[in-house]
């Protein structure tokens, strides 16, 4: 698998990026959500898609957001269809993600707007699209970075989410694991309460924690925030952690590192892993690509109880382009 | 045929496909007292199945039968379980000035949205109640707004031409944005009380009424009128249903006519006028599960039987319900014979009908004590379709998620011919303990409120304390001896009718009346499900008595400790021994409360 991480800045207004076939945006809370589709050239793009949680599930921000989501994408003369996806069914999300995607498996070019994509659906969207390699080449994702997180608070008490409502696999594992325990890769960002609750609740046999330096980050004192939060981490754990270097603005790079990585903790006679992506979504697309490949790498997730909503994160000018091949 | 799909598969009749709704459906009695173009409450416990009367009211299959009806509606499905607005900070705001007018916003615009959302989903997108016509859609949103207030007007600026996905796409965003306000709105009033405004436009019912008004009159959906199906009504906040109610009690039936669906537990039925809604004034109802007439179950029997047959075409399986559920021929025939001999042992030529009517009323109860008085209680069978119709209590969610359970526990090369009678037994009597002893257990774990949490351990106390009561009544020489329901000769008090409500709510209980010997008053009576019946080893078929019960004696049982009545429930020797039941019953409450005194 070839990755290459662009990055497309959008100062000069917004960017003709060629013609789209499928454009696919997704609602959120966060107003990230709406950089994209202000950023890009949408004309000609046959067909646009809002991936939506429904009014009746989200709460005020998420539909605040999607109502101008959507009237942003009406301005670009794209009307979008709709398509629902169930965070509490993934089989019907997956059938729905499916059903998009099949009049794309024989032709046309597909970006994905990644930006404020729940993992759990990021997950089911990289598993279809894993699942036929026609897609091969043609399929690519769009990153819009934070400038600024939680602007209301100081960067030693920044909030992203709060508490821990459930754990739940997304990919990998169709079997029974093998004997020896499980060594947990915790792709760590800002929240030390999520990764606390994995390593509580998964009890693994070792961890790999993650590191950044300042030339990986999307901005130089996220990697500091990051750093300090690997420390509290290593200092939780009862035994000294591995660590693995991450590149929360590369794709590419965070894959071959994860790879690099695995092939070394095999070489120790390790055989089990659970990747946890608490950190950016291209880290995270990482991880989800790396487990469609090899079936033996688990995905967990760790859904939060509440988010930030009103304040969570605001947009770079830009964005990062993956392409997958 | 080894790798035959299970055929008794639950589904959620909202995922369900037009094809698979097809296939599946059978039509209940009930069904077109439904259709009438009124307001209307469903009640009836979880399982029982409002949700799949709802999604038959839905355009995608209204559109093949509706003309046969003779009343075409569109049907909009409006689900209320577990929104963000019956939740969290909607729950704390009932007694803040803005409760109702946030109320009446949050309803409408979600009601409007859930509209949008189903016109442009595909499933319900594609059929005849809906125009191709632009010129419908361009003239239905123009009128629609022409009648709305200002403020809301102004919201969504001039309307341009366009056709039906433009137009909702449009507005969509819209109402999005309106909802999410609304949200926001109600956080604001809490974090601040009293002094929180307002500062975006409210929707009002008059504004929906228009809206939908509109979109009838300009034929853009080609209907009577709207049928809006609240689904799980009880969740809403009670600001929330004094606004549905206050709608409710302006009946707008040309244009929109409500359908609630409800388990019974519906917050207020008061407007927000303080006036009461009140049937079959303002709304009729329809209760699922307080008909409890033999021709009533005989007719569940014939339904879930039509469930039955046609899964089985759909899945190949070359049989039918009676076949596929044989009951135990031994057991059956060793009944008859002992009827046989009670008849002729009682003849009474005085009386022509008094033998076949004793062997009626005991026979089953005189084999099942002689089980008991040779050890052999346990071989007693529960099986064959009619006996697992009567277990499953009127809710055919019941019996297929039992039938689903026998089928995955039976050998595969069985699958496709019958379910052992051993593998029925066994099934629906560890259902019947897992009721008994689980599921009461989580529903009070689940609950944070403390007093619906001691409200429900009097339930599972009054199960078990109504069980026993029935188990003996059983066991005894009485000429009526098959019970599983009791009636009140008094008023309960608040705390016992809480308890008996909890019952009814959660299907341990189902509601009937039953006229006095001398046929001048009628009295609520109180059925116990009879998916506990293997638990108390009691008779499901040919019940025709009940108990007729003091409320001190109910009072009593719910001054028993929870584990000591458990703990007797669970004693093997006490399941066999009739006399240690009977003295048990006898003095039931104060024999064991002076114990636990002392």
């Amino acid at each position: 698998m070839k990755l290459i991480d662009t990055w497309v800045s959008a100062d000069a207004g917004p960017t003709d990026p060629g013609s789209y076939n499928l454009v696919l945006f997704c609602g959120s809370f966060e107003e990230r959500c709406l950089a994209l589709s202000t950023m890009i050239n949408l004309t000609g793009v046959e067909v646009a898609v809002l991936l939506t949680r429904g009014s009746d599930i989200t709460g005020g921000y998420a539909n605040m957001m999607e109502g101008r989501l959507l009237t942003s994408l009406l301005g670009a003369d794209q009307i979008p269809r709709l398509i629902r996806v169930y965070p509490d069914a993934p089989i019907l999300t997956w059938h729905a993600v499916t059903e998009l995607l099949q009049p794309f498996r024989e032709r046309g070019r597909v970006l994905i707007d990644i930006t404020t994509m729940p993992r759990e659906l990021m997950g089911i969207v990289i598993a279809v699209i894993g699942k036929s390699a026609v897609f091969s080449g043609r399929v690519q994702f769009a990153y819009v970075p934070a400038k600024e997180y939680d602007e209301d608070h100081p960067w030693d008490k920044v909030w992203l989410s709060s508490g821990v409502k459930d754990i739940r696999v997304v990919l990998g594992y169709e079997g029974l694991s093998e004997p020896g325990g499980t060594h947990l890769i915790l792709l760590n960002g800002f929240e030390l309460e999520r990764a606390n609750a994995l390593l509580s609740r998964l009890e693994p046999t070792s961890v790999s924690i993650s590191v950044t330096d300042q030339s990986g980050s999307t901005h130089p004192k996220f990697a500091q925030v990051q750093l300090s939060v690997a420390g509290e981490i290593a200092r939780y754990l009862a035994q000294s952690p591995s660590t693995v270097q991450i590149f929360p603005k590369s794709c590419s790079q965070t894959y071959e590192s994860l790879l690099e990585h695995i092939r070394t903790l095999e070489a120790t006679g390790i055989k089990n892993f659970c990747i946890a992506p608490l950190n950016t979504k291209p880290s995270s697309l990482a991880a989800f690509l790396l487990a469609t490949l090899r079936r033996e790498i688990q995905v967990i997730y760790a859904e939060p109880q509440i988010y930030n909503t009103g304040h969570y994160a605001s947009p770079q000018d830009g964005y990062f382009e993956i392409s997958i091949s | 045929m080894t790798n035959l799909a299970n055929p008794f598969r639950v589904m959620q009749p909202f995922e369900m496909s037009t094809t698979d709704l097809q296939t599946y459906w059978v039509q209940h009695h009930f069904y077109e007292n439904l259709l009438r173009p009124e307001h209307c409450f469903v009640y009836g416990p979880p399982g029982i199945g409002k949700s799949m009367l709802f999604r038959h009211l839905m355009p995608d299959v209204q559109q093949s039968v509706a003309e046969s009806q003779g009343e075409t509606f569109f049907g909009l499905h409006v689900p209320l379980r577990g929104r963000s607005f019956t939740q969290g900070a909607w729950t704390s705001l009932d007694r803040h000035p803005l409760a109702f007018p946030l109320a009446e916003h949050i309803l409408v615009t979600y009601v409007v949205l859930c509209l949008f959302e189903q016109l442009i989903d595909e499933r319900y997108a594609s059929n005849e109640f809906l125009s191709d016509e632009p010129d419908a859609w361009n003239r239905a949103f123009k009128d629609s707004q022409a009648a709305w207030r200002p403020s809301l007007r102004t919201h969504f600026g001039e309307i341009e031409d366009g056709n039906r996905r433009e137009h909702v796409s449009r507005w969509l965003a819209g109402f999005k944005d309106l909802y999410g306000q609304g949200h926001e709105s109600a956080l604001a009033c809490l974090a601040d009380s009293g002094r929180a405004r307002v500062t975006h436009p409210m929707a009002s019912f008059d504004d929906l009424t228009a809206f939908l008004r509109a979109l009838l009159s300009s034929k853009a959906i080609q209907a009577k009128r709207f049928y809006l199906l609240f689904d799980d009504v009880d969740d809403l906040t009670t600001a929330q249903a004094l606004a549905l109610n206050s709608w409710i009690a302006r009946r707008h039936h040309d244009t929109a006519v409500v359908k609630c669906n409800s388990e019974g537990r519906y917050r207020s039925y008061r407007t927000m006028g303080e006036r009461r809604i009140l049937d079959p004034h303002d709304f009729y109802e329809i209760r699922l599960s307080s008909i409890y007439s033999r021709e009533a179950v005989n007719n569940y029997e014939k339904f879930l039987e039509g469930i039955v047959n046609k899964r089985f075409v759909h899945f190949g399986i070359p049989h039918d319900a009676r076949t596929y559920f044989p009951g135990d021929q031994h057991q059956d025939r060793a009944i008859e014979e002992l009827a046989a001999k009670i008849r002729s042992e009682s003849q009474d030529p005085s009386r022509a009908y008094a033998a076949g009517d004793k062997a009626y009323r005991i026979a089953e109860s005189e084999f099942i004590k002689d089980l008991r008085r040779r050890r052999q209680l346990p071989t007693y069978r529960y099986a064959g379709f009619s006996v697992l119709a009567d277990i499953s209590s009127n809710v055919a969610r019941h019996f297929l998620t039992t039938a689903s359970d026998m089928f995955t526990q039976s050998p595969p090369e069985v699958r496709s011919k019958a379910i052992p009678v051993a593998i029925q037994d066994a099934v629906v009597r560890k259902h019947a303990e897992e009721l008994v002893f689980d599921e009461l257990g989580r529903l009070r774990a689940d609950e944070s409120d403390p007093l619906r949490k001691r409200e429900l351990e009097g339930l599972e106390k009054l199960v078990l304390g109504v069980g026993m009561k029935c188990k003996s009544r059983l066991f005894s020489e009485a000429t009526e001896r098959r019970v599983f329901s009791f009636a009140l000769q008094d008023s309960a008090s608040v705390r016992l009718q809480a308890i008996l409500d909890a019952g009814v709510q959660f299907g341990f209980f189902q509601v009937g009346s039953i006229s006095d010997k001398e046929g001048l008053t009628r009295r609520r009576l109180y059925v116990l499900t009879r998916r506990v019946a293997p638990f108390f080893s009691l008779i499901v078929r040919s019940y025709s008595g009940y108990l007729s019960l003091k409320s001190s004696e109910l009072e009593r049982m719910l001054d028993l400790p929870i584990e000591q009545l458990r703990g007797f429930c669970k004693d093997p020797e006490e399941t066999e021994d009739v006399d240690h039941l009977l003295e048990y019953q006898a003095s039931f409450a104060f024999d064991l409360v002076e114990e636990v005194q002392q």
